[in-house]
């Protein structure tokens, strides 16, 4: 049995199915235990979709989902989700507000609270902007908190919806390589969604490649032994980078065929 | 002093220059009185003791009338927001409501209440009421997706969602209430006491007209703008500095 496994799931907005509103269809994915999984597809392609249901968001139209061979019922502190965007962080909390939060809602003490939130913000570099709100900060400091807000809570399942999507290129490296520290001593099971193979190279133990939607499914997995910390320059990098980039090269070259045709 | 408040200062005495060359030169005084002399009723009025009286009644309308609104329309907003059956269930009473200006109810409120203060608090906690109660509905209509998604993943039940993240995402949005009943108010407060009262600005104006003051008219208007300038730089100053984590946009 699979530590995380989607079965035949299918989704779709709407009653009926047509030609247009099926997400996916058909989609198996297993994941086992402390596997850092990155998902990667072209866009539209419902991998947002496989993790919303996964974190317990949104419900499978058809098969099932399941943590431990338990399906998923509703999101939960055992998957925590670091999301695309800022939004999710509360304006109104500091830094270190934001990272209690998780351990507020367990009912922790103030002090315990405060030591292991101040410990995380410590850990992704932010121990000097405690006490800043979210709009003080740069975008690349605001997915720190994210993460801090994510790991405090010791979750063995994290879900990462293109966290670094929204950042500079040399931000988003950087936190690349920390998130690669980060998630080596922790033990979680990651699934990580994103549309760029170099991102996913740097991360993965193991690769997914989806298929262009409507009613999209997985379409081939790679697994990648390469060395940590592995390099962006080195051959066998871009040997890996070539090889992905051919299957998801079609992908993309559907998506884009339909939208001149459209 | 800020170059802003220099600039606006210069606009203020600009105006009141300008007025006052047009006043002496085109105007009598019955029809349009120069600054000066306006101020001077002013101030023989203060020395009397008859301005502070006016000022003194319509500020303590305002403010009771504020104060209750303020509490009641929160309480409602929230409550409201916190239970959907009773949206549900008084929304469509809040839309009767609403176009109804305050002032229309100025006759039933003088059959209930009398022309005593009761029936001005009545009218101004009314108006206070309906804009923070419109707006506080407003600001949990706002839809915050991702918000709502990360307090159910890190253990938010439904109370502690709205206790930790839908009420205070509110709170700008019932302070921005309060400031526009605020200002509402004193339109209310204006008419009640013209219709309806002995003492106040809104009766100083009246009165000044029945006794062809003009200078009278101006004082208690040029009252009610200094009213509501320290009434409103109090209230944004004293949530700024209370409510400063909520980045009010003001």
């Amino acid at each position: 049995m699979s530590f995380i496994a989607f079965r035949e799931v299918g989704f779709r907005y709407g009653e009926r199915e047509d030609a247009g509103n099926s997400i996916l269809r058909g989609l198996d994915l297993e994941i086992s235990r402390g596997t850092f999984y990155v998902l990667l597809g072209p866009s539209g392609c419902g991998k947002t979709t496989a993790l919303n249901l996964l974190a317990g968001f949104e419900a499978p139209r058809s098969g099932s989902v399941l943590v431990e061979g338990r399906p998923v019922q509703q999101p939960g502190m055992d998957r925590v989700v670091i999301f695309q965007g800022d939004d999710s962080l509360y304006p109104w909390l500091t830094a270190l507000e934001n990272v209690e939060f998780p351990l507020r809602m367990m009912g922790l003490g103030a002090a315990e609270r405060r030591s292991r939130a101040e410990a995380w913000l410590a850990r992704v570099g932010l121990a000097n902007h405690a006490a800043k709100f979210p709009h003080q900060l740069s975008g690349g400091m605001k997915q720190r908190i994210q993460i801090a807000r994510a790991l405090v809570c010791d979750a063995p399942v994290l879900l990462m919806d293109e966290p670094f999507g929204a950042l500079d290129a040399q931000t988003r490296t950087i936190l690349q390589d920390e998130l690669v520290d980060i998630c080596a001593g922790s033990g979680a099971t990651v699934l990580f969604i994103t549309h760029d193979i170099a991102e996913a190279i740097i991360l993965a133990d193991r690769i997914g490649v989806m298929r262009a939607g409507p009613g999209s499914a997985l379409k081939d997995e790679f697994e990648l032994d390469l060395p940590r910390p592995r390099n962006r320059g080195s051959v066998e990098f871009a040997a890996v980078y070539d090889r992905i980039q051919r299957v998801l090269g079609e992908e993309v070259q559907k998506v884009v065929m339909r939208e001149a045709a459209a | 002093m800020s170059r802003g408040a220099v600039r606006g200062g210069g606009a203020v005495l600009l105006f009141l220059l300008v007025w006052e060359i047009a006043a002496r030169m085109i105007f009598v005084p019955a029809v349009l009185p120069a600054p000066s002399a306006i101020a001077a009723e002013g101030w023989a009025r203060w020395l009397s003791g008859a301005l502070q009286w006016d000022v003194l009644m319509s500020a303590s309308r305002l403010a009771v009338g504020f104060a209750a609104g303020s509490l009641l329309g929160a309480f409602l907003g929230l409550l409201f927001g916190a239970f959907a059956p009773v949206r549900r269930i008084l929304e469509p009473l809040v839309q009767f409501l609403r176009f109804i200006p305050p002032i229309a109810w100025l006759t039933p409120v003088l059959i209930w209440f009398g022309i005593g203060e009761e029936g001005k608090w009545v009218l101004i906690t009314y108006t206070t009421t309906f804009m923070v109660l419109l707006n506080t509905l407003a600001g949990f209509a706002e839809q915050h997706r991702d918000r709502m998604r990360a307090a159910r993943v890190f253990g938010a039940g439904s109370w502690e969602t709205f206790r930790h993240v839908r009420l205070p995402a509110t709170v700008p949005w019932i302070l921005g209430g309060m400031r526009i009943g605020m200002g509402n108010s004193f339109q209310t407060l204006i008419v009640a006491e013209m219709l309806a009262s002995n003492e106040g600005l809104g009766q100083l104006i009246l009165n000044s007209r029945l006794q062809l003051s003009t200078e009278g008219m101006f004082v208690g208007i040029a009252g009610i703008a200094v009213l509501g300038i320290l009434a409103d730089s109090a209230f944004r100053a004293a949530t700024r500095r209370m409510f400063q984590r909520y980045r009010l946009g003001w």
